[in-house]
């Protein structure tokens, strides 16, 4: 991918090379640190936007916390994760590294999706060449330091914290029941803190600047910038960084995407394929954890895709609902059977089969799976699918029911 | 500190897939039944209990891809290789259809043994599929 004039903070932050930061955080203490995680107002990065100091504090005076680093991003039209392991490894290692001191944690995973070979083979490549400092940091920082990588074996679900620590265990990596949250009792019933990539490459940034300056971009709730995965029907799709509650979606879609190459815009997925999709009349909004929410839809993991008018509405919902009928872990039944009913139906509509109370049925499926889900794969599968029904009802209703 | 995805990778990368009596090892290492390992191993898309092709190709379907035409790229190599999800009569080709491979700014995209090729149209694509069946046949 080319490295893109956006990425300004991950591409100048990156190559230091002496852990600078690290040895700040050190200096600093744990404590002053938390502190600074606090005022900086950091948000995790992988779906969810749950304040990082906020989770930490859960864990933050137990013995023997486990810290995972989630990277098995698998979320349809995200790619951020696997630039940062690619292009700022240094990045997500000082991170870990801080993240492991500050949290007392001896036992740290990275679990890195097993198609990202190249993404394993960068971080890899950056372990070696730190060699010296990383033993300097397991003989003076954090004695017992052990850093795992793991690969995955190739299923969405295990992005899902708890799924991804029975994966660990070498359990069926189906999700758990919450709560217990990891935070209190994860891996081996050990309190566990999972953060994502990006969330973690942030705390160099953090422990550098202070968390007054970090906390100065963006706004209330979306304190930083943000990596924004752009594809789909747009003439420029990438990676950019932006910073949040300052530039509109629109603007990303038009000025940095430089918009639609062959037609009229469509619709556009905010955050991938877990969340409600935008019509060209909502996109004068602000990109950012709160203004998303209000909108009825989230940025999830900052993956916009753009639809043109070439993009029938049915073909898209057909495609979301494969994806969750597919990747659902099966343990609660709604999300099993739901999706699979949703699938169904919506390819009975495809084939001229259909009848108009199916978009209804499928609008009470996806409302059960939410309603009864386990994980925030149930309750966010029918997001994509309703949003579509409710805004391009003609597609579906058209010449096929 | 070694798990269960560690060993399954382990005997995977050896065998290209993982044979029974490997199964029954590690289910025995893990203090699980043979039929739980099993469980587990299905579960994940990436693990094999039977030799496939040399060549894994995978098809990225998922929306951004889907957005950028990948079905027309699918369709073809499925007609220039005459399968659907499967495996190749000479054993050279194994065809997946995956979800999303986290390339979704330059798709559609397809993998072969993990290498990736980005930006495909059906003709790229059958090119270079080719080029692997040239390098399957001097390796014959
Ligand atoms: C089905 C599913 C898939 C998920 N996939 C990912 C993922 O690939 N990467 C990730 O960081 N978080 C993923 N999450 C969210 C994680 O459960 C967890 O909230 C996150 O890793 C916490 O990190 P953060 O606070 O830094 O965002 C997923 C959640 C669900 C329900
Ligand atoms: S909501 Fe779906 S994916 Fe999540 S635990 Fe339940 S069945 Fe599994
Ligand atoms: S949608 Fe095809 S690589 Fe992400």
């Amino acid at each position: 991918m080319p490295e893109h004039k956006y990425l300004k903070k991950f591409i100048e932050a990156s190559p230091s090379g002496d852990f600078a930061n690290l040895r700040k955080a050190v200096e600093y203490g744990r404590d002053k640190c938390l502190n600074e995680l606090e005022i900086s107002g950091l948000v995790g990065r992988g779906g969810a936007g749950f304040s990082t100091a906020a989770k930490w504090k859960f864990a933050w005076n137990s013995p023997d916390v486990v810290l995972i680093c989630n990277g098995d991003e698998g979320e349809p039209g995200s790619f951020k994760d696997r630039y940062i392991l690619e292009n700022g490894a240094f990045l997500l290692l000082e991170g870990l590294l801080i993240s492991a001191f500050m949290l007392n944690s001896s036992e740290v995973y990275l679990y890195i999706r097993d198609e990202y070979k190249d993404a394993l083979e960068a971080f890899h490549k950056c372990l070696d060449d730190n060699l010296d400092l990383i033993v300097w940091y397991c003989e003076q920082v954090n004695p017992g330091f052990e850093l795992k990588v793991v690969c995955g074996g190739g299923a969405y679900v295990c992005g899902d914290e708890t799924s991804l620590i029975n994966s660990l265990e070498g359990k069926r990596p189906h999700s758990r029941i919450k709560p217990p949250y990891p935070a209190e009792k994860g891996l081996r019933g050990l309190p566990t803190i999972v953060n994502n990539v990006e969330t973690l490459s942030n705390l160099p940034l953090i422990i550098r600047d202070g968390g007054e300056k970090f906390s100065s971009m963006g706004v209330e709730g979306s304190r930083g910038s943000k990596l924004i995965c752009l594809s789909g029907n747009v003439e420029k799709p990438g990676l950019y960084e932006i910073e949040m509650g300052k530039i509109t979606l629109e603007e990303i879609i038009y000025t940095l995407g430089g918009g639609c190459p062959n037609g009229k815009l469509k619709f556009v997925i905010p955050g991938g394929t877990s969340t409600a999709v935008l019509a060209p009349d909502g996109l004068k909004i602000a990109v950012d954890y709160g203004s998303l929410r209000k909108a009825g839809t989230s940025l999830g993991t900052g993956a916009v895709i753009v639809a043109d008018e070439s993009v029938d509405a049915l073909d898209a919902a057909c495609n979301a609902a494969d994806f969750f009928m597919s990747e659902t872990c099966g343990i609660c039944f709604p999300c099993k059977e739901g999706n699979r009913q949703i699938d169904h139906l919506l390819n009975l509509i495809r084939q001229g089969k259909g009848q108009e109370s199916y978009l209804k049925l499928i609008q009470d499926v996806a409302l059960t799976a939410s309603c009864a889900a386990r994980c925030g794969l149930g309750q966010s599968c029918g997001n994509m699918v309703t949003s579509l029904i409710d805004k391009f009802r003609t597609d579906f209703v058209g010449a096929k029911l | 500190m070694e798990v269960l995805l560690d060993k399954l990778h382990k005997v995977q990368d050896e065998f290209g897939f993982l044979p029974e009596s490997e199964i029954v090892r590690i289910a025995n290492e893990q203090g699980i039944t043979k039929s739980e390992l099993f469980g587990i191993i299905t579960f994940y898309s990436r693990f094999y209990l039977q030799p496939v092709g040399k060549f894994v190709i995978r098809i990225c379907k998922s929306l951004s891809c889907g957005i950028n035409s990948a079905a027309d790229v699918r369709q073809k190599v499925e007609e220039h290789l005459e399968i659907r999800n499967g495996s190749s009569k000479d054993g050279l080709f194994r065809l997946e259809t995956v979800e999303c491979l986290g390339h979704c700014g330059e798709g559609p995209i397809m993998t072969i043994n993990d290498k990736i090729y980005d930006k495909l149209n059906p003709e790229k694509a059958i090119e270079i599929i080719t080029s692997y069946q040239h390098k399957g046949e001097e390796n014959a």
